[in-house]
């Protein structure tokens, strides 16, 4: 898994670059937009970490650019906060993801670890929460170590709350998912197809479990056993 | 009263000024013009009464004959004395004695001695009155004819006469006058006017808006170097805030740096618990930091960058982020209410100061409550309501002030003391309202309402 990281501070990118090591990524570090789009031409990186405080241009245009020259690549934009307000637009035009400086690593390898997972990137991989296992090569299921019985829809939706565990997932994102922008659930296909696997979860002791926030959406959060 | 300040302006205003020193002055002229006139017209009259005095000493002179008795003058007769047996005429000799008639005193025989003996001259009789005294040389004598005005003043009606006259076409008068009022009125309007538009660009010149320039199109020459002095002015303030700019977001940039370094420096501490501790202490040191940056902007914000805000959409994109440590500790978020809401505002401060209170509510709130999220349309705004403590009612309105944590069972609660002083000048930026009330039930609601 080779990660191209872009930050233009050398001692913070050293660190970030040491911590990623240790988590198991290849990493090539770069500090200038220039050198970010020499090398995402000459390399078909997994992943790029794109800070958006680059001195010699614009994030935002880098952004572009690279997904200009590989739109398949997932790219996770740093930014501080108070840069993000004005740019939220262009944001969620040309990321996968974002994360707000300050940020742990242990959030930033969370957040590679779900966009390498999407379907965009051709890699089979297996997911894993709690004691939950999900193959995305043949969309088999696990609980601690039993083959799990769930419907397709039921499979979907668990994958993508798998994909954004301890994130919240809107009720939006879970149409558009299970059911593309065409063919429209009946009122409660979600909350019934959520219900399901909520409980298919608990019978089965899934150390993880589906959290309601009403008005909000659905989220995969740990649950004490 | 209100149309009439309408047409003539608020007190103080120039136009009202205006008004009143155009009617003043012309009313002035019109006291002058009258005053000139009446002038003229009384001269006019006492000229043409002295003519025909001296007209009709000249006829009574040609008929006189010495040797007739009473010098041929029938003194009895109506033309020769008037209703009262005043003379009208009386005849001196050069002494100044009195011939015929009876018009005579020591002060006017004085007179007539004096009199030349070749033109007319005036003589000033009893009560006022004039008379003019002709000369006459007949058989080589000097006779003086005396023809003196009646008691009754004539020229007194005559000037009453031509004030009726005048208070007849006085409309007219007013008419001129009210004509120049309303020009005046007009032309102070329509000058002054340009300046309305002026006030409106001034009301958007902000902190965020400092680019923005006084238009000095149609301006009247004598405002013009006001605007343009004032636009001076906004350019030697933008430039020196800029700097000050600058410096702030070279501060934040700088500090930020460092602060990031040290945590991925503390990312990489082997030792589990001493990363944790450290990691919670720069996490309490970035949001100090960020804090202050929040509420240097919020004291610095200017209406003139508002948007229209979705409260529902703002409220659940701010909900999801915050939803994960919310449900890590235990508790829940939920969001209710409108979904229809819209108010006018800074999207990003907004989130700042709706998420200040959400945090504030996870920070007080027991293991398995749910924070709740109401949106509300009418008056637009959002309700922020926990399952915490509750807040004693002296300490409500102080919670809002800068680093004053709430006295109370969690002392030990992280947080800079400035949160809700964020949400409070956010609250003022946009003329919104900041409040804290009793949950039934037990906990709060703080209400954050926009106002119309």
């Amino acid at each position: 898994m080779r990660l191209l990281y872009v930050e233009d501070n050398e001692k913070l990118a050293l660190n970030t670059a040491a911590s990623l090591r240790r988590n198991g990524f290849a990493v090539d570090g770069v500090a200038t937009a220039a050198d970010a789009l020499h090398a995402a031409k000459t390399y078909d990186y997994d992943a790029i970490v794109l800070d958006l405080g680059l001195p010699d241009d614009d994030g935002l245009s880098v952004l572009n650019e690279i997904k200009a020259i590989n739109t398949d690549t997932p790219v996770i934009i740093c930014t501080a906060r108070d840069a993000l307000e004005d740019r939220v637009t262009g944001l969620n035009a040309g990321s996968d993801d974002y994360l707000v400086k300050p940020f742990d690593v242990a959030e930033l390898v969370a957040r590679i670890k779900a966009v390498l997972r999407r379907p965009g990137g051709a890699l089979g991989l297996t997911l894993t929460a709690g004691n939950v296992r999900f193959d995305t090569r043949d969309r088999a299921v696990e609980v601690d170590g039993h083959t799990a019985r769930l419907a397709r829809r039921e499979t979907d939706l668990l994958e993508l709350f798998m994909r954004r565990k301890g994130r919240v997932v809107s009720r939006d994102a879970i149409e558009n998912a299970l059911y593309g922008f065409d063919a429209s659930p009946t009122p409660n296909a979600i909350e019934v197809a959520t219900h399901r696997l909520r409980r298919k979860l608990d019978e089965m002791g899934a150390t993880v479990g589906i959290h309601t926030l009403r008005g909000i959406g659905y989220m995969l959060e740990d649950v004490a056993r | 009263m209100k149309p009439l300040s309408a047409l003539f302006g608020p007190p103080r205003s120039l136009r009202r000024k205006l008004v009143i020193n155009v009617a003043l002055a012309v009313l002035f002229c019109m006291a002058l013009a009258t005053f000139v006139l009446l002038r003229e017209f009384r001269e006019h009259l006492k000229e043409n009464l002295l003519a025909s005095l001296v007209h009709e000493a000249g006829e009574v002179a040609g008929i006189i004959d010495p040797d007739a008795p009473d010098y041929g003058l029938t003194t009895a007769s109506m033309r020769f004395s008037d209703p009262d047996g005043k003379y009208r005429y009386t005849l001196f000799d050069a002494q100044g004695a009195a011939l015929a008639g009876g018009e005579t005193a020591p002060a006017i025989a004085a007179q007539i001695r004096e009199a030349p003996e070749a033109e007319p001259s005036m003589i000033v009789l009893s009560q006022g009155r004039l008379g003019m005294a002709v000369p006459v040389e007949l058989d080589g004598q000097t006779f003086h004819v005396l023809a003196s005005t009646a008691l009754a003043e004539p020229s007194g009606n005559s000037v009453a006469d031509l004030l009726h006259e005048f208070g007849e076409e006085f409309h007219w008068v007013l008419l001129g006058i009210l004509s120049i009022i309303v020009a005046a009125v007009l032309a102070t309007h329509r000058s002054l006017r340009p300046l309305t538009a002026v006030s409106r660009q001034a009301h958007d010149i902000g902190p965020d808006t400092l680019d923005r320039r006084l238009a000095t199109d149609g301006l009247p020459a004598e405002i013009l170097p006001l605007v343009t002095a004032v636009n001076g002015a906004l350019d030697r303030i933008d430039q020196g805030y800029r700097v000050l700019r600058d410096f702030s977001s070279n501060v934040s940039h700088e500090v930020r740096t460092p602060l990031a370094v040290l945590r991925s420096t503390i990312d990489r501490i082997e030792d589990a618990t001493l990363r944790a501790s450290l990691t919670e202490d720069i996490g309490r040191l970035d949001q100090m930091f960020e804090q202050l940056i929040d509420l240097a902007r919020a004291d610095a914000l200017s209406p003139a960058t508002f948007r229209a805000v979705r409260l529902h959409d703002l409220a659940v994109d701010l909900a999801s982020e915050m939803a994960g440590p919310a449900v890590r500790d235990g508790k829940t978020l939920a969001v209710t209410g409108a979904t229809q809401g819209v108010a006018m505002g800074h999207a990003g401060l907004l989130t700042i100061a709706l998420g200040n209170l959400v945090r504030n509510a996870l920070t007080y709130s027991p293991a398995g409550t749910s924070i709740e999220i109401e949106v509300m349309a009418q008056p637009a705004g959002w309700r922020v309501l926990d399952r915490g403590p509750g807040v004693d009612d002296g300490q409500k309105m102080a919670l809002f002030e800068r680093f004053n944590r709430g006295a109370g069972p969690a002392p030990k609660a992280p947080g800079s003391g400035i949160g809700l002083a964020i949400v409070k000048s956010v609250a003022d930026a946009h003329g919104a309202h900041v409040s804290i009330e009793d949950r039934a039930g037990g906990g709060s609601i703080f209400g954050f309402r926009f106002n119309r």
